[in-house]
Parts: C-alpha cells; structure tokens; sequence
C-alpha cells in the first residue's frame, strides 16, 4: 500500500461529491425542465414501443393463424386451380413410401358463410371448414384434430358422425354456437345444418371448423374433390426431395408447396401491412428519437456556460463528461423505462380497440394476444439512452474544449450552432436520397425507397439551419426596407434571424412530424381519389350480388342465371365466375375473373392502363391486372401459363386493380367455359330496367329465387361506398399517429420556448429595462414561435410534398404493385400548416409565459 | 364367442349420439352360417373381426407368439352419403410378436375408413385389406395368407387349415349373456398350419425368422352390446396336442361376480364334448402392468369337466396398447396349458377389462 | 426628480434604507457612492421604475412613479430613461447598431428614424464602422460605448449608470467615462451614477453617499 493511494480516492471522492452537488443542484433548480425532458423521452420510446409490439403481435398471431390452417404439414400436395379430384389422394399414397413420405392426410378446406337466423340483415361470418380423415389427420397434423364434448359417448362418438362439426374456441366465441347447439354453413348455394360437437386441438385465437372428410364432401357440395393432401415426412428425408419424388406422378391441377414456401406465401401474403406498420414505427421512431434529442440536448445546452465555468475553475473534461453523461442518461434511461411501460400499455390498448390490423382489414378474425419482444424493446431503450447520451453529451463538448472562455461569454451557445448553418450535410443526404431512389427494391421490398425517406428527411431537418439563416435575414432586411414600425415584430424577426441553430431545435420536430403527414396525406388522396375513380369504372351495373363462393363452388348454375336474367324488371344481366389459382407455391393464389368480355373492346369492362391487342391465332385472351403483371413479370403480349386445361394464354392487355393485391387474370366468360366446362357463376351484375328502383328489384329477386338466401346483395353506390369507408378505416391509425407525431412536435416547441424562457431572462431583461412590457414580450415570443412554426410547416410541407412523390411512386409500386397519379390536397396542407403556425406561437407564448414570472430584476441579478 | 377390446370401445365410438337413420341387422338364432358366404363380412351388423393368433417355432430361438386381428366396424354415418370417403364401415388392424426375449409385445395397429386408398372387405370371402395390411382366402385351397408390414414388425405367413370350421354354440349361434340378443354369429378354425416369415425389431436391431407353427382363426359378427352389468371377459383358445381344441370364455360382473360362462371342447375330428358344468376358472399369478397399472390374471386354473388346466403365459407383459384404435388396454397373450404337469396344449388366453378405461 | 421619505425592504422588519429623501435638478450629473449591499442599485431602480417602494414617493421629470401601474411605467421607462449596466447587457442576437436601434423601435418610431438617430449616435461615438458586428464579436470598450449610444439614442431625460466602467481597464474607463459626461452634456440629459470609485465620483457635479441611516452630500 502506498500513500498514493488513498489520496487519489480521497481526490476521487471529492470528484463525486462535487459531481453531485453539481447534478442534484441542476435537478433541484430545474426540476420542470429535467422532468420535461424525461417526459418527452418516453413519449418517444413509447410511441416506438407500441407500434412495434402491435406489429409483432399481428405477425405472430397471422403467422400462427397460416400455421394453424395448415396444421404445420411438412409438405403439402394442393391445388393449382380450385380443387383436386380427390384420387389424387391415392396417387400420393402409391408414391409415398418411394418419396419418403410415412403419414398422408386428404383434406378439403371450404371456405363458407354462417348464416345468421337470429339476424338476417348482418354480414354473414365467414368460416374455413376443413374435412379430415381423423385416422389420417392424427399422424400428419394432430393439430387439426376434433375435440370432442367430455363424456361425448366415451371414446368419441361424433367424430365420424355425418352431421358432426367441431369449432375453434374463437370460432364458438365469434358465431355465438356452443357444443349442443347447430349453425347453419353456406357454399354456394349449398346450404348445410350441422350441429357443433366439441371444439379443435390447436388455434386458439383462430376462426376454424374441422368435421369428417366425407361428411364435408357431401353436405358442403364437394363430393370427389379435394383442396390438398397433408404430408408427413419420415426422419430425416428433406423436404425438396420428397417433393421432387412426388411431383413426376401428380396430375398437372397439382403442385407440391414446401414449408419455404408457405413460409414465402405467408411473408407475402402480410406484405402490404407490414409496410404500412413499417412507416408507422419509422415515423414512431423518428420521433422519439427527435424527443430525446431535443430534450436532452436543449437541458445540456443550457448547462453550457456553467460547464465551461467548471472548466475555467479547473474541472477537466474527464469530470464534465461524467456529469454531463450521469444527467442526460439518468433522464434519458428514466424516461426510456417509463416510456417503454407506457408503450406496451399503448399496444394493449391499441390491439383491444383496432385488433392486430389496426383496422387494416388485413386479417380478419384475428384477435392477437399481444406478444412483447423484449429484445428489441431493450434496444429501444438502449436507443433511448444513447441518443439522450449523444444529445447531451454533443452541446457541452465545446465547452470544455480548448476555449472554455468563449463559452462564457454572451450568444457563444449561438456561435456554437453556428457552424451548423452550412448546407453541405443537407446536400450530400439528398445525394444519397437521390441515388437510393435509383436502386430496385430488395426482396420485394422498396427498402431503399424507405431509406431514401429517411434520408430525405434528414436532409430537410438538416438543412434548417442553413435555411433560416439565409431566409431570415433577407426578410427581416426586407421588413426593415419596407419601413417596419411594429417594434414586436421587429425585434421577433431580428432574434429568428440571428438564431438558426436554436431553430433548428425548435422546429426539427414540426418539420419531421409535418412532412410524414403531408407525404402520407399526398399519399392517401391520391390513392383514394385513384379507388374512387377506380370503382366507377368497375362498377357500371345498378346492383351486384355474390354466393358464397369458394374453391369448390361457384355457385349459381346455368338454368338460375336465366331465370334471373328473364326476371321482369331486369334490363340486363352479367355473370363472373371468381376463383383462385395457384401460380407459383411461393406466392398467395392470384384471382381469376371470367366474366364477358367484348373480344375487339376489353377497355369498355376493364379500366386499361394502355392499349390492349388482339389475341395471336389459337391463343386465349387474358388480361392481367397491374400487380400480377408486376409479379410475374408479364407485359403485353407475353404468354402466361394459367392451370386451366392446355390452352396457350396471351396476355393483352393491363388494368388496374385495387382489389387484389397478390394479383388477378381476367379472361371472357366464353373462353373459360370452353376450357373448363365450368357452367357455375359466382357474381351477379343487373342493370335496373327504368321504372325499377334497385331495391324494388332485389325483393322480387329474393322473393322469385329462394335459393339466393345466402347470397349477397349491394348496389353500385353502396359498394363504393362501404370501399370507401374501408379504405379509410385501413388508414386511421396512420392519421392518429401522425397527429400524436404532430402534437409531440409541438410540445417540443413549447418545451424549447419554456427553456428559452430561462436561458434568455436576462435578454428579456434587457428588454424590460428598454422599455418593453410583459404582454409585448409575450407577444413578441409568441411571433417567433409562429414564425418558426410557420416556416417549420411550409418547408416540412415542402419536404412532406417530396416523400408524397416518393410513396406514391416508387413505394406503392415496388410493395403493392399497383399505381396512381398523384393528387394534391393543398387546401388540407394549408390548413394544416396554418393551424400548426398557429399552435406553434400559442405554446410559445403560454410557455414563455409561465416562465417569466420572476421579472427582470432576478434575471439581471443572475449575471455572474 | 368373443370379446374383444371392440365389445368395450369401438361400440362407443362408433354410436352416434343422436338418432340415426342406420339400422343393425340383428343376431338371429335360425340363421344358419353357410360357407363359403360366411367366410366374407357382414356389414349389417354393427362390428365383426378375425382372430388370428398362434404358436410359432423360430429356427435357433425360442417359440414365440403372434396375433393378427382385423376388426370391422358399421358407423352411423347416413348409408345416404356417396362420398367415397364416408366411414360408413370402419376397419382396424392389430398386429403383435411375443417374442420372449423382447419381454413385452412388438405391437402396431391401423384403422381407417373402407373405401379409398384400398382399404376394404369383401361380402363373399375373407378378404381384408388396409393399405399393405392384408388377410385373404384363396378360395381354391381353402388356405389363408396374412401380411403385416409395419414399422417394428413385419410377418408373411400362410395357413393351411385341417378341417372345416368349428361353429361355435348353437350351429354358429352364441349366446353371450342372460338376455337373448346378448348374443353373435361365431365360429372357429383350431389347429391351423402356418408357415412363413416374421421379423420384429428397429432399425439395426431387427431381426427375421422362418417361422411355422399352429393357429386359431375365430370370425364372429354382432350388432348387440355386452350387458349393462359387464366389467369385461376372460377367453382362451387352445390348440390341444391330441389335435383337439377347447375355448372357454366368461363375461365377469362388474360387481365381482360371473354374468356367463362357456366353455367348448371338441377332439381331433372336431366332434363337440358335452360338458356337464361351466369351466371354473380360478386365476394363480397376478401381475401389474407399469403402463396401465391394470392388474391381470396371467396365471389361471381352468376347470373342465373333470381335467384342471394350468396356463402359464408365454411371458407376463404381453399387454396392448390400443388407445389409439379401438381404445384402451387389454392383454391378448400366448399361453401354455398343462394337464397334470404334462404339456397339454398352446394357445391365446384374453383378458379385458382390468384397466380402468383410459382415454387420451 | 425628487424622492420623499422612500423606504424599502428585502423582507417585513428588515429595511435596506428608510425614509430616504433626494432631489435631483434637471442636468445634473450625480455620482452615488456607498459600501457594497447598502441598497444603490435598489435605489436605482426605484428611480427607474422597476420597483416600487413600501412607503414615500418617487417623482421623476414630474410623474409621481409610485402611482403608475405597470405598463405605464414600462412607458415611462421607454420615453424617458436611458440605462448603461456594468455587464452592458447587449442583446446577443442583435448587431451594434439594431440594439442601438431598439429604444426607438419600442417607442415606436419605425426602422428609418430608429437607423438614422442609430447611425448618427454610433457615428458620434466612433463605432460606424462596427455597426453590423454582433456583441459577442466587439470588444469590451466597443460593447461599452454601443450600450452607451442605446443608452442616449431616445435622448431620454435621466440616463441612469450603474457602475459603467466596471468592466473597463483604467485608461479605457477614462475614455467612456468622459463620454458619458459628455454626450449628457450634449442631450442635457440628468445622469445618476452609481459607483465605487472616488475618483470617478469626483468627476460628477455632486456626489451622494448612501447609508443605513440615509443620503448624505460628499
């Protein structure tokens, strides 16, 4: 033991106990100020926190709801096109063993409509029902098996019963039905009365009926069909293999789709609602992440002439940063952990009230319990902490630098921020933005779009600074030449314009905040205006109707579709058939329209995006709507391979479609007949012969055609709008959180005036002295504020203009494969401008109110 | 008669709860039972099976045991279905090896609907099949061939009987408790030749066998449930070395005591032996089973007429598992009768009922 | 201007000074001494003000101070005082010559008399070529005479100083001083001045010293 020792600890520990004395005195003197910077810190970790849990729950529980379905099969035969002839069954189970398969289970899934006795008028729920071989299903996907009622005949006794379904709890929750109990299924026209047995072993939160295999083929209208064959591999034999050894025996309806693939389908299938929550959480970290910066670095910033007295007393740099660091990451890492709780209470509020979709509308019927990620929740408040660490740590760097004196002096915090008023960093950002905006999107995601967003927008925040101190001084130049007398509005302008950092501190967070609304409200009322135009055109007939059609069912036969189309009052009857095929296993099923096309005029039904042409000799004419030819690479003229018997498929023409976003293929009702022998339709269209209301016209429907119970019914005007109100619904969470984005923008405003109504006591001081009253330096504030406000909204607006542009035109396209023409709402845009110029000034003005309360004796008395 | 893990589950499983349109055909006593019809299923009644159990000699190892069953069932799904997948009829399939030095039984089953992927009856001979799983008659020699290819067990036998059928009670009418429907149509074929093939084991540890040896073939339809009072039943078929049989069985009480009993002995020539009394049967070793806890009689003393026969099982833990197809626990095991201390006979003894009914 | 039996105290019991009693003639040039905490820049703003007093009255330039609300004795302040601090108190954010201008943009003259009378002042005091500096980038003699020319721009009746040179090196608080002397001169403005310095004080026409038991002439 040497002496050393204990004097360097008693150095040490005095260290400490300054370092606390000066910590706890900055905590005891502003206590509101560090609390609002906590406060802001978990505004921002909680806004990233709930959105991420929500966006994970939903995935999680789509996810399970994909595997449920499936009951984790390794391998699956399905279908190309609707069904399979259910000897494929016996096709895979000679192949088998050779293939290394040692567990075969047939199923038949179908899609259905619970019809609702109790209330007619309401949308009928829909249900997956999927008949199993309970012997079979046992071995590949003990999952799906039925549960019977406890002392249900001891060992089971309606497990093979012809009248026996078995429903999911959620299913049971949903349609009201407890075991004892029956519901009554529609497919097509099939209507089937089943009594409820028991429940299902997995899919807890998943809509979901299983009953017998042949029961299902005979009351849901199946007989001698299939929709796959679940597939057990035996140990140690690889999928593709297996796969490869089925293939060479299956009919060409068939196709195996290995686990990747349903993994790929599934990534697919949640695609466009990941990328809508993925700008919501980026938007959500954003502006967390802006928070905590702000907060923390306007508290440092404040500290800057007391840091660089302790310089000038002799404190080092090594015991500045310490403090510097214990202050910003106590408040920041508070304010994380707070913020990361309140987050996770904001996720559970938010899944109870908007469901896993957030009123998407993506996947119905799914109610996800939520699932916390605690990884990337401790990251989000590791992120918290750094960003306060760096927030604080960047303004009181300079004071301890080399020249701790000028710090000292007057209006050095501005010279120190001085330096940020360049416009190269805002430049080369804009650069890189330009160059991302080059790239294709990487795996089907626009993630360099995304990145060019990001990049974008820092640019504009960055380029702040340089703006107002360029702006501002020709202006107040300009009001002086102009010969300006309002004293108030002079002195604003003089202090706007000779403070540019400071500004880009007030206004980063308006100008982040209100060019995501912008580009997301540019955004919106393009692609709505773009719907709206849409359904005109796809909606030309008066009244439209649709059975509950499925893969096994189209629904309607001939002789119905001609009673209907002779019903007096009718002028004019179309039919569609709808269904789904499978192109490629990797990809969710795309639709197939038939419907009557006029060969040399296919622009008169479908809205083209050019010019159409006339199907090659010995071809069939398919027109491709907008996302299909995206995903599959199809242009005019290009031959396409539909599973529909052996025809050659030409593709003619391109159109859009919103509706379906994995894709759709629309061929003449003719040729599909010709090609498959499938008489059935799904889809009504009538036009109303005059004298006839739609509604007159439904009832004599209803009335002349019982079988059409189950069938829906709108018309025209109703269905646009019910597209309307959904396509709205799916976006209201995005204008929630943009307008939680916008008021946590201007809260920064209000907290960087209620800070500046500290650190600038003694320049209002001055001020007082001059001659200036209370109420004029209160307004005189509220002018900065608005004007910062006012200019923070126009060039976020301006920035918000260019990300519009950027979503409408390379982010739609490269995730949802469909495109618009760009709208601007500029009304909307001012309004909101305005009304943010507006707020802004008020929350400067009610804060520097609050703060000047002392006078300005006190604050001429604080000169040290 | 018989018995069976069916009498117990599969009626259950297989009754519908709610009344159904299907109607049973009914045991009747004048019906007489004609071969070759009668070698065929009768899907009319509500379950069926064919019994296969034996002796069998290995070269170089010790005699083992085998069972090959296949049961029948008639569901109360509507006959009105056309769906080919419909489980109008049902068929299971239990297969197992008592292989001595195994300890316990090598033992798989199968169930599956009649109709697709081959799994079938016929209604004019003894021809069952699930999948590779089959039991058929040739109808020209009259002989039998069995296959069983499963994961652990694989067996090939042919089978050779020596005689016609033995029809059991009343020309083929066997009455299986206090009321008169409490009965089946049943009959047996004792003392048949087998020749064949049998391997038992996993993977590397399999091992096969030439196999021949002795079987009892037993083929009984019913549409009629045990009595409600049942626990379950004791049965055994002995192949006799004087080339005679005996099959005894009795249907126990829940409360202990004995609702029926029967016992039918028959010589070389298949001559039936009135017996004076019912067999007594008195069991002589107990043992427990580690899976079911079930506690079962493997040793018996059984009394006919004036001989006491010992049976001595094969090996004690020749349990089923059949939770998974036709349900619960039972114990179908090899047996050695004794007469006076001198081999007498091989054969299968059966015993249900001892475990408490288990559902998974 | 004319304090009567002015008291005023930090707290209840406590008094700074008690029943002052000063009369300033108009052009005068008064130098207030006193021992540091014996209330001079209390005093001062009292005169200014800034502060009222618990009892007595203040009358400058013939308005009764005591009876103004606030928002007229901001107007007063506005049209009738010019103020020199020892700190100088420039507003950071403004150059030389928009803080010299801000006196006469509060009292509402609009940007072209605020910049000439600016210019001409700032001419006056040597510091047109400074006019577009900001105060972090002026030195201390050159932020002294700027707040010196905002001080005089308005031509206020009573320029108050409290402890102008403090912050000076002996020969350039020479200067100032004489240029406050002198430009009062010029304006005919009255000018109290608080300092420490004998020296300086020796400089003014009188010279009051402030104690606990009042003013007394030295």
């Amino acid at each position: 033991m040497t002496r050393a020792r204990p004097a360097r600890a008693r150095f040490t520990l005095a260290r400490l106990t300054l370092a606390r004395w000066f910590v706890a005195s900055a905590w005891r003197a502003q206590r509101g100020r560090w609390l609002t910077a906590g406060a802001a810190v978990a505004v921002g970790i909680a806004l990233a926190t709930a959105i991420h849990t929500v966006n994970r729950s939903a995935l999680a529980e789509f996810q399970q709801a994909i595997d449920v379905v499936n009951g984790a099969a390794s391998l699956q035969v399905v279908a190309r096109a609707g069904t399979l002839d259910d000897r494929v069954f016996e096709t895979v189970l000679a192949r088998a063993a050779a293939a290394g398969v040692d567990g075969v289970s047939p199923v038949l899934a179908v899609d259905t409509q619970v019809a609702r006795p109790d209330a007619p008028g309401e949308r009928a729920e829909r249900l997956t029902v999927l008949g199993l071989d309970v012997f079979r299903a046992a071995q590949v996907t003990p999952a799906l098996m039925p549960l019977p009622e406890p002392g249900d005949g001891g060992a089971g006794s309606s497990l093979l019963a012809d009248d026996a379904v078995f429903l999911s709890p959620a299913a049971q929750a949903a349609l009201g039905a407890r075991p004892g109990q029956t519901i009554t299924l529609r497919s097509g026209l099939t209507v089937a009365t089943l009594r409820v047995a028991g429940g299902v072993a997995a899919g807890a939160g998943q809509r979901l009926a299983v009953m017998d295999l042949g029961a299902a083929q005979w009351r849901l209208g199946a007989l001698g069909r299939l929709t796959r064959v679940d597939l057990r591999l035996a140990e140690g034999v690889a999928p593709a293999q297996a796969a490869a050894a089925l293939r060479g025996d299956l009919p060409p309806e068939a196709e195996v789709a290995l686990p990747e693939a349903r993994a790929q389908r599934m990534s697919n299938l949640s695609r466009a609602y990941r990328v809508n929550l993925n700008v919501l959480a980026l938007v959500a970290l954003f502006t967390g992440a802006f928070l905590v910066f702000a907060a923390v670095g306007l508290a440092s910033v404040r500290q800057r002439a007391q840091f660089a007295l302790m310089a000038v007393l002799g404190a080092d740099a090594r015991w500045t940063r310490g403090v510097v660091l214990a202050q910003a990451g106590a408040v920041s890492l508070a304010g994380s952990v707070v913020g990361a709780l309140a987050g996770l209470g904001l996720a559970r509020a938010l899944l109870g009230i908007f469901g896993g979709d957030l009123g998407g509308g993506y996947f119905p019927g799914v109610m996800p319990p939520m699932v916390v990620d605690a990884p990337v929740i401790v990251a989000l408040v590791a992120l918290g902490v750094a960003v306060g660490l760096a927030a604080g740590w960047l303004p009181a760097r300079e004071a301890v630098s080399a020249r701790p004196v000028e710090a000292l002096r007057h209006g050095s915090a501005e010279t120190a921020l001085r330096r940020l008023a360049q416009p190269w960093a805002a430049l080369g950002l804009l650069a890189l933005a330009a160059l991302l905006l080059a790239l294709p999107p990487i795996d089907g995601l626009p993630i360099a779009a995304y990145a060019a967003i990001a990049c974008i927008l820092l640019a504009a925040i960055a380029a702040v600074p340089w703006l107002v101190a360029t702006l501002f001084p020709v202006l107040l130049a300009r009001a002086e030449a102009r010969g300006l007398e309002r004293p108030v509005a002079w002195l604003a302008l003089a202090r706007v314009a000779q403070s540019p950092g400071q500004a880009a501190g007030v206004i980063a967070g308006v100008v982040a905040s209100f060019a995501l609304t912008v580009a997301m409200v540019v955004m919106v009322a393009s692609f709505r205006h773009a719907v709206a135009d849409w359904l005109h055109v796809v909606l030309p007939a008066d009244l439209y109707g649709r059975v509950p059609s499925n893969a096994v069912a189209g629904g309607i036969p001939p002789a119905l579709r001609e009673r209907i189309a002779a019903l007096p009052g009718v002028a004019r009857a179309e039919f569609t058939r709808t269904l789904e095929l499978s192109l490629d296993a990797a990809r969710p099923a795309v639709g197939l329209l038939a419907r009557p096309l006029e060969a040399n005029a296919p622009q008169a039904r479908l809205p083209l995006t050019g010019p159409a042409i006339a199907p090659p000799p010995g071809a069939v004419a398919v027109y491709a709507s907008e996302p299909a030819a995206d995903l599959y690479r199809l242009a005019v003229g290009a031959e396409v391979a539909l599973p529909l018997g052996s025809a050659r498929f030409v593709v003619c023409g391109i159109y859009r479609d919103y509706a379906r976003q994995h894709g759709a293929f629309t061929l003449a009702l003719a040729d599909y007949r010709r090609l498959t022998g499938d008489e059935t339709v799904s889809d009504i269209a009538l036009w109303v012969a005059p004298g006839t209301t739609p509604a007159a016209m439904l009832e004599r429907l209803r009335a002349a055609e019982p079988a059409l119970a189950g069938a829906e019914f709108r018309s025209a005007d109703a269905l646009r709008t019910l597209s309307l109100r959904i396509f709205d619904r799916s976006f209201a969470l995005t204008y929630l959180l943009e307008a939680a984005a916008l008021i946590v923008a201007l809260f920064g405003v209000a907290s960087s005036y209620a800070g500046q109504a500290l650190a600038r006591a003694r320049e209002f001081g001055v001020l007082r002295h001059l001659g200036l009253g209370t109420r004029d330096l209160v307004r005189q504030v509220a002018l900065e504020g608005g004007l910062l406000s006012a200019f923070g909204a126009l060039w976020g607006a301006a920035t918000g203009l260019v990300i519009g542009l950027v979503l409408i035109h390379r982010v739609n396209p490269q995730s949802f494969h469909w495109t618009m023409e760009t709208r601007l709402p500029l009304g909307l845009i001012a309004l909101g401008a305005a009304a943010l110029a507006l707020c802004g000034a008020i929350a400067a003005a009610l804060a520097v109110r609050a703060a000047t309360g002392a006078g300005p004796l006190a604050a001429l008395k604080e000169d040290w | 008669m018989r018995r069976r893990a069916l009498l117990q589950a599969v009626p259950a499983l297989l009754l519908p709860r709610v009344a159904s349109a299907v109607t049973y055909d009914p045991v009747d006593r004048g019906r007489a039972v004609t071969f070759p019809r009668d070698h065929g299923a009768h899907p009319g009644f509500r379950t069926e099976w064919w019994y296969l159990t034996g002796w069998l000699e290995r070269d170089g190892a010790a005699p083992c045991g085998f069972q090959v069953t296949f049961f029948r069932s008639r569901t109360g799904h509507a006959d009105a279905n056309p769906s080919r997948f419909a489980p109008k009829q049902l068929l299971f399939a239990h297969a197992a090896l008592a292989l001595p030095e195994n300890g316990r039984l090598i033992h798989e089953d199968r169930s599956a609907r009649v109709g697709p992927a081959g799994v079938r009856f016929s209604e004019t001979d003894t021809a069952l099949a699930i999948g590779d799983w089959s039991c058929l008659r040739d109808a020209g020699s009259g002989r039998y061939a069995a296959r069983i290819a499963g994961r652990e067990l694989d067996l090939a036998v042919e089978i050779a009987p020596p005689g016609p059928p033995v029809l059991q009670g009343e020309g083929g009418f066997s009455q299986k408790g206090p009321r008169p429907e409490q009965a089946s149509h049943y009959y047996s074929r004792p003392q048949l030749a087998v020749r064949g093939r049998i391997a038992g084991g996993r993977g590397a540890a399999r091992r096969a066998w030439s196999v021949r040896g002795r079987a009892w073939l037993d083929h009984e339809w019913s549409s009629t449930l045990l009595d409600e009072r049942a626990a379950g039943w004791d049965w055994i078929g002995i192949n006799l070395d004087d080339g005679g049989s005996l099959m005894a069985f009795r249907i126990r009480a829940r409360d202990g005591g004995v609702l029926w009993s029967h016992v039918a002995r028959r010589d070389a020539q298949g001559r039936p032996r009135a017996e004076s009394a019912p067999a007594q049967w008195t069991p002589t070793r107990w043992w427990t089973s580690p899976r079911s806890q079930a506690r079962y009689p493997v040793g018996f003393e059984v009394t006919v007429g004036a001989d006491r026969l010992t049976l001595e099982p094969l090996m004690d833990d020749q349990e089923i598992d059949a939770r998974a197809s036709t349900g619960g626990f039972y114990w179908e095991g090899a047996v050695a009768a004794r007469v006076g201390g001198q081999p007498a006979g091989r054969g299968y003894l059966e015993l249900t009922g001892y475990a408490a009914p288990m559902r998974l | 201007m004319r304090l009567e039996g002015v008291t005023r105290a930090f707290a209840p019991g406590q008094p700074l000074f008690r029943a002052v009693d000063l009369t300033i003639r108009a052009g005068e040039r008064v130098a207030l001494c006193g021992e540091s905490g014996v209330g001079k820049s209390t005093l001062l703003n009292l005169i200014a003000g800034l502060d009222v007093p618990d009892a007595g009255t203040v009358e400058v330039a013939g308005i009764r101070l005591d009876a103004l609300d606030t928002e007229a004795r901001t107007r007063f302040r506005r049209d009738t005082l010019g103020f020199v601090f020892q700190a100088f108190h420039l507003l950071p954010h403004l150059s030389a010559r928009r803080n010299v201008m801000v006196p006469l943009m509060l009292a509402g003259r609009g940007v072209a008399v605020a910049g000439a009378a600016a210019d001409a002042v700032l001419a006056d005091l040597g510091l047109a070529a400074r006019a577009g500096a900001l105060p972090g980038e002026l030195s201390g003699g050159e932020q002294q005479r700027v707040a010196l020319a905002r001080a005089l721009v308005h031509k206020p009746a009573l320029v108050l100083a409290d402890e102008p040179t403090g912050n000076l090196d002996p020969a350039t608080a020479r200067g100032a001083l004489d240029r406050i002397f002198a430009q009062c001169a010029r304006s005919g403005a009255t000018l109290l001045m608080v300092t420490h310095s004998p020296e300086i004080a020796a400089h003014a026409d009188r010279r009051l010293v402030l104690g606990p038991q009042g003013i007394a002439e030295g």
